[in-house]
Parts: C-alpha cells; sequence; structure tokens
C-alpha cells in the first residue's frame, strides 16, 4: 500500500508540483473558508464596542475599552478561523506520514541554501502567522539548522502584512498589474529569505551539516482524536495570547495615540464643531481635530525623535511610526497610518479615502521603500518573544533585530533609490 | 562491490561497510542499517540528492553524501 502511494508522492517528475498544488489547495481552503466566520467575527466585536461604549460612555474609559482593548483583541481573535484551518491541514499532513516525504522531496533544494529538509514546515508556516512557524522550527534536531530556519521565518510575509501591501499597492500600481505585485512582493521576500539562509550559514553558523537520515514512517490514516486535540490546544493558545498580549500591546497603542491631553486645544475644537453648520464640516472638523492631537501626542513625539534614521530612506515621521507602532503587531501598521492621516482610526485596506490621501501624500519613491521596509523588519511583538524563546536566549533576539533592520534597511534604500530615477 | 550511492532503482543488496563515524554511525545503527543488513534501493528524488531505501521492513531517507558511505554487495 505504501509502496503504490509513494511511487506517486515521490515521484521523480510529479512529486513537486503535486505537493505544491496541495499546499496551494490549502491556502485557498485557509482564506477562502476562513473568512466566512471571520465577517460574523468582525461583527461580533464591532457590536461589543458598541455596546461598551453606551455603558461606559464616550470618554476615556469607553474608548480605552472600545477603541483601544476590544478592536485590538477583535482583529486578531477574527483570524481563529484560518488559523484552526490551516493546523487542520498541517496536522492531516503530518500525521498521514506525508510530511516526511516532503522533507525527502525538498532537501536536495534546501540543501543547497544550507537549510534542511525539514526547514520547510516552518518557513510555509510562517505565510500564515510566526508564532507557531517558529513553534515548529522545533522538528529540527540540530541547533545551527534550527536557528538558520529561525532567524529567515520572518521573511515569509505573515497574513498580518497583507493589509499593508494591499493598501500600497492598490495606492500607486494600476488595478490590473496589483495582484502580480503582491505575488512578487511574496515571491521576493521567500528569496531573499533562502538568501539569508545561505549567508548565514557560509559566515555565521558554520559547521558541518546535520546528515539527513530519517525513517519514512508508513502512510495511515489520521486518528480523529489525535487531531482533535492538537487543532484544540492550537485555537486555545492563539486565544489566550490574543487575551494576554495582544490586549496589553493595543491599550498601550491606545494610550501612546491618545495622551497627553490638551483640554485647550479640546475646547477650542468642541466650540467649532457646536457652530458647524453641515455634518460634513462636523466630520471634517472632528479629524481635524485628531490630526493636531495626534501631531502632539506620545506617539508623535517617538516617530519624531527617530525621523532623522529613516530620512535616507524616504520616510517622514508619520510612516516611520506606523513601522515603529508594526512592532506591536503587523496590523497596527495601516490603523496607524489611518489615524495618522486624520481619518479616524476605523480604516481597513479597502477604505477609498486612505488610498487617495496615500496616494496624494506619499511619494512613489517612499511607497516602495515602505513596502520593502514592512517586508523585511523585525516580526511583531509576540512573535519576537516566541522567538526568543524557541532560540533558547534573548541574545539571539538582539541579532536577530540587527540582522533584520539592517536587511530592511539596505534594501529599501536601494529601493528608493532606484525608484526614485523611474 | 559498489557504494549505495551508485545503486539504481530496484536494485539489491547486502551492506558490507559503513564509512561513517560517531553520530551518524549511532544512527544508521539505530535505523537497522548495519554490516550485513539487506539493502533494497526504491527511489530518488531529482538529481539523487535524496534516496530511499528499505533496510528490512523500515523505510529511510539519506542523502547521496551519506550513501556515498555505504558499500554495498549486490544480490
Amino acid at each position: 500500500m505504501t509502496e503504490k502511494i509513494d511511487a506517486i508522492l515521490i515521484h521523480k517528475v510529479f512529486g513537486i508540483p503535486i505537493f505544491v498544488v496541495l499546499m496551494w489547495s490549502l491556502f485557498q481552503l485557509t482564506f477562502e473558508l476562513g473568512s466566512i466566520p471571520m465577517e460574523w467575527i468582525d461583527m461580533f466585536f464591532v457590536a461589543l464596542g458598541v455596546y461598551i461604549k453606551t455603558i461606559f460612555g464616550e470618554g476615556a474609559l469607553g474608548s480605552l475599552l472600545a477603541d483601544g482593548a476590544l478592536s485590538g483583541v477583535g482583529a486578531v481573535v477574527m483570524f481563529l478561523p484560518n488559523i484552526v484551518i490551516l493546523f487542520l491541514g498541517i496536522a492531516l499532513l503530518e500525521t498521514t506520514g506525508y510530511m516526511a516525504r516532503v522533507a525527502f522531496l525538498l532537501d536536495g533544494f534546501f540543501h543547497r541554501f544550507g537549510l534542511h529538509g525539514k526547514s520547510f514546515i516552518p518557513l510555509v508556516t510562517g505565510f500564515g502567522c510566526s508564532v507557531p512557524a517558529y513553534m515548529s522550527a522545533r522538528t529540527l534536531k540540530n541547533n545551527k539548522d534550527r536557528l538558520i530556519t529561525l532567524f529567515i521565518i520572518g521573511f515569509m510575509s505573515c497574513g498580518a502584512k497583507l493589509p499593508v501591501y494591499v493598501l500600497f499597492v492598490g495606492a500607486f500600481f494600476p488595478k490590473e498589474q496589483a495582484g502580480n505585485v503582491l505575488f512578487l512582493i511574496y515571491i521576493a521576500g521567500a528569496l531573499v529569505g533562502l538568501l539569508a539562509a545561505k549567508f548565514l550559514k557560509l559566515f555565521v553558523f558554520k559547521g558541518v551539516d546535520e546528515p539527513f537520515v530519517m525513517e519514512m514512517p508508513k502512510y495511515r490514516l489520521p486518528s480523529l482524536k489525535l487531531i482533535w486535540h492538537t487543532v484544540v490546544i492550537k485555537a486555545i493558545l492563539y486565544l489566550q495570547k490574543a487575551g494576554t498580549f495582544i490586549l496589553a500591546a493595543s491599550m498601550l497603542i491606545w494610550f501612546a495615540s491618545n495622551y497627553p491631553k490638551y483640554p485647550e486645544i479640546e475646547a477650542a475644537y468642541a466650540q467649532k464643531i457646536e457652530l458647524a453648520q453641515s455634518d460634513e464640516a462636523k466630520v471634517s472638523l472632528e479629524n481635524e481635530q485628531a490630526k493636531v492631537l495626534l501631531e502632539k501626542s506620545f506617539l508623535a513625539m517617538i516617530g519624531k525623535s527617530t525621523e532623522g534614521l529613516f530620512a535616507p530612506i524616504g520616510l517622514d515621521w508619520k510612516m516611520t511610526v506606523a513601522l515603529e507602532s508594526g512592532l506591536a503587531a503587523k496590523e497596527v501598521v495601516v490603523s496607524t497610518l489611518g489615524v495618522l492621516y486624520a481619518l479616524g482610526a476605523e480604516v481597513d485596506e479597502e477604505s477609498e479615502g486612505l488610498l487617495e490621501v496615500i496616494q496624494k501624500e506619499i511619494p512613489f519613491a517612499s511607497a516602495v521603500s515602505f513596502i520593502i521596509f514592512v517586508m523585511f523588519y523585525l516580526p511583531c511583538m509576540a512573535a519576537s518573544i516566541v522567538f526568543a524563546k524557541e532560540s533558547g536566549s534573548y541574545k539571539y533576539l538582539v541579532y536577530l533585530f540587527v540582522f533584520t533592520t539592517l536587511i530592511a534597511w539596505g534594501l529599501s534604500f536601494i529601493g528608493y533609490r532606484i525608484a526614485l530615477y523611474m | 562491490m559498489i557504494m549505495l550511492s551508485e545503486m539504481n532503482p530496484g536494485e539489491q543488496g547486502i551492506v558490507s561497510k559503513i564509512d561513517a563515524q560517531g553520530e551518524l554511525k549511532q544512527r544508521l545503527f539505530s535505523l537497522g542499517l548495519r554490516k550485513g543488513s539487506q539493502i533494497k534501493m526504491k527511489a530518488s528524488s531529482i538529481a539523487k540528492s535524496t534516496l530511499e531505501v528499505e533496510v528490512g521492513s523500515t523505510l529511510l531517507a539519506l542523502r547521496y553524501e551519506e550513501a556515498k558511505m555505504i558499500q554495498v554487495k549486490r544480490v
């Protein structure tokens, strides 16, 4: 039986295409099927936010809970269906014995870049989210192979970076090319990741290769109980992260963008809004007020203090602070940009307004530089903490920070200069 | 006498010598690959970079480089 299946699945010619199609289907399923309950969860959190504001009022407490805590946690819980489907698929592939075959098929290719055949599982998972990707790198027994894999997982663009790409590609490229550019971004990230692995293998984590001797398990039907157990544990861990870390980070960002308070400015605007003739004028005044207050918030202070470092790659303080808030979670990049360009916090990648403002206010070359920086810089805080745990030392997190920042800055610089001449 | 790496899919043999040291030798031994074991080449990936062999009733995957260390007597 195993022999017959192997004749197809590890076929010299068809083996890799079959694997590519299987993975493609898994991703299609993850995003297509996952988007259905996603809308319900989104609606639930929006409704809950409205309800909370009716209880706690529009003041600081209501805003902290609804705009800070709830919108932050909601944005993460929303991805639970995708995560569950992805892990279900990976658990299925693992328990049937197919993963060992893929490691067999890909080892030759990966070996050339200093990676191990088994590295592919964490790398593929990295396109979903870096946190489970770092954890799944445990399957690599050799410490150096595992470290190289851990260092490049961040270059596989995770799901949370997608809104940033969709926003910028939509704003700066013609519609018929947008899909191709998006595809190019993902491929380029993976390619740079492979080259970075080669570099690390040659200069940093030198040493003898781990021999690739692996038992190929017989194919077997997956145990439902085992798969159920794996998926449930993954789901609980994910929700735990949302309820603890994301909760704290969202409230922090909310605080930094809302404080310190300037009662005089607020009073002045309250008067103007009171006197405004049309609803339109009211909204534009409210937006203007948010903008003025934001220019004086802690977040702006942080952004302006580091502006100089990003000037050579064409980024102003607003883009700088968006990148910095993205260190907490990549989802925050787009919502920060929305706030900063004075359109209120309820902006997602599909809102026409933000797209147009960005088109007008950000030069093309700076946009290119921004996209490249997002592709390669440090993963979010949750992922970074998991990285430190999995690599075994916070020392490696410092290395990761230096490594990713240098690559991101360097490539952004090149991209920016080239785009300037285009 | 040939090296395991030179065998073609379908061919069988008996291991006559293993040139590996330390950990790798241990690993091969624990998977049943030792002097005197029956071995059968099953398949190889593109450019022969990885090979699948059958030892006893277990299936093993190894790289070309490791297969070069294993001497086999064709049967």
